[in-house]
């Protein structure tokens, strides 16, 4: 496609949801065909996203969850790189791990809230392990499969010379030959990550974007929800386009992107 | 937009196709381990059973739930919930998908609006449907059909476009249009990702069940899981948790089974 159909494409896509808000604008804002509690026109929502922007207890709420997020997704990823990595180039390990991995994967982890909510107390702790557990599997899977892309070239050239450490192997070979899977995991791990943190706050936590929604919901403050909603879903963007970002830069050598964040 | 490809089955069915005896050992090792060294642990006295209680112990309370009746009930109602708003949905979905690979018009229409909803985490429609459609069983089920039919539908159309245009114009010369287009061609073609966001879609709803009923629902699984938390009844909240698990691995990788089988003529991803 050139430039020009790229560029038109563009803006077909922008013209039409310019054109969606305009429509929801004036169907809602003028014509009520919805009740404005129910879905307020966007306006409305903008003018009480403003509101809340300058409000510092909602930009505690967006820090808490951002925070939890992270740390979720830190502790996701570590060790979810490393043992996917060991599964996809050990046969023993894979044997060790591998059942055990894919027949908890489908559990959703948010039914563990409760039972670390008992260990740990009502508390971050328990919010954060929870959502890591839930993170790690999809970077744990991509790592492995990410192994599967590496060439055997590689891995007779470190034979030949002699190369000995689990180490080096690791740091020379698995990362970076598994790289780009390794990135199309950690972006869904994020975003789990995001997903399980929203749900544990809507259940259990004081603060946090989950808790304000949870909250705006049974108080009736629709204009302060759907901001927040709105709020949320720019999170799941960024970690979409900015990890997206992080991979061009750490690995220019890549053409195209695999995989999707889906959650 | 791509879409996510390949599946967790499909690890699992190349993993058992290329599995071993000696393998084999090493793949109950450690569930063996981590069962008896749990059931001895708390037996000795090593491991706190109030919050890990004996394996043995869990499972006489999951015999008692299941003679009382309350487990296979409330099994009953999570599926009531995921089952029909699954199918319902996710028939939409692939519909919506298929019209919008067919035809370019519907796809500039619904593109957006999709493609704006597509980054947002789906839990945040449960309080926006509650809001619209009240607290009830209801609303519930068009909560886990929404972030179905999303997920459905994104998939269905990420396929429908990666149909090779030298199909659709075969079947064009032959004089293939409108239905016979889409269901000789399109759909055939896009069931790869039809399948995909299928299950991705079952993931999903699995997650949302759990948060409803937990939060927003007296009867279900997710709810065992809650009310035992409050009473402290926490044998009752592993047997729950461990009937999820088994609902999950069957549903989750039947469907992926169901799907790799009837794109059997794909080439392993």
């Amino acid at each position: 496609m050139t430039d020009w159909g790229a560029n038109r494409d563009l803006m077909v896509r922008i013209g039409s949801f310019v054109g969606i808000l305009v429509v929801w604008q004036i169907l809602i804002g003028v014509f009520s065909v919805v009740p404005a509690f129910l879905l307020p026109p966007p306006t409305t929502i903008l003018a009480a996203l403003g509101h809340l922007l300058g409000q510092s207890s909602f930009i505690d709420d967006v820090r808490i969850t951002l925070i939890r997020v992270a740390i979720a997704s830190l502790l996701a990823s570590i060790p979810g790189v490393i043992l996917g990595l060991a599964m996809g180039w050990n046969r023993t390990v894979k044997a060790l791990l591998f059942p055990i991995v894919s027949a908890t994967y489908p559990l959703p982890k948010v039914a563990l809230l409760p039972l670390f909510m008992l260990v740990f107390g009502i508390g971050d702790k328990a919010f954060i392990v929870t959502a890591a557990i839930a993170a790690t599997f999809l970077v744990m899977f991509n790592s492995m499969r990410g192994v599967a892309d590496i060439g055997t070239l590689y891995f007779e050239v470190a034979q030949d010379n002699d190369v000995d450490s689990v180490y080096t192997y690791f740091r020379e070979i698995l990362l970076p030959g598994a790289l780009p899977m390794i990135f199309t995991g950690l972006r869904l791990t994020l975003n789990t990550a995001l997903l399980v943190t929203i749900s544990i706050e809507f259940v259990a936590a004081r603060h946090g974007l989950g808790a304000f929604i949870w909250s705006r919901w049974n108080t009736l403050q629709t204009p302060q929800m759907y901001a927040a909603v709105f709020v949320v879903s720019l999170a799941g963007v960024g970690i979409t386009y900015g990890l997206e970002w992080v991979a061009d830069y750490a690995m220019p050598w890549r053409t195209e992107t695999t995989g999707t964040a889906v959650q | 937009m791509s879409t996510e490809q390949g599946s967790r089955w499909s690890s699992v069915r190349d993993y058992l196709d290329e599995t071993n005896e000696r393998d084999l050992a090493l793949n109950l090792l450690l569930p063996f381990v981590i069962l008896v060294g749990w059931e001895i642990g708390a037996w000795a006295g090593l491991i706190n059973t109030q919050f890990f209680p004996a394996p043995s112990a869990i499972l006489g309370v999951a015999g008692q739930m299941l003679a009382d009746g309350s487990l296979v009930h409330n099994t009953l109602v999570s599926l009531g919930r995921i089952i029909p708003a699954f199918v319902v949905a996710s028939a939409f979905g692939i519909v919506t998908g298929l019209l919008m690979g067919w035809s370019s018009r519907i796809d500039t229409i619904i593109d957006p609006i999709v493609s704006a909803l597509y980054p947002l985490p789906k839990v945040v429609l449960l309080p926006i449907i509650f809001l619209i459609f009240g607290l009830n069983d209801l609303s519930r089920m068009v909560a886990l059909g929404a972030a179905v039919y999303l997920l459905v539908t994104i998939n269905t159309v990420g396929g429908a476009r990666q149909v090779e245009e030298a199909y659709l114009e075969a079947a064009r010369d032959n004089g293939a249009s409108g239905y016979r287009m889409i269901r000789e061609v399109i759909f055939p073609a896009s069931l790869p990702h039809i399948f995909s966001g299928l299950s991705l879609a079952m993931g999903i709803s699995f997650i949302l069940i759990v948060v409803v009923e937990m939060v927003a629902a007296q009867s279900g699984l997710g709810y065992i899981i809650w009310n035992s938390w409050n009473l402290f009844t926490i044998k009752k909240m592993y047997v729950a948790v461990i009937t999820i698990n088994v609902l999950g691995i069957v549903f989750t990788y039947g469907i992926e089974a169901v799907g790799s089988y009837l794109t059997r003529w794909q080439e392993r991803i």
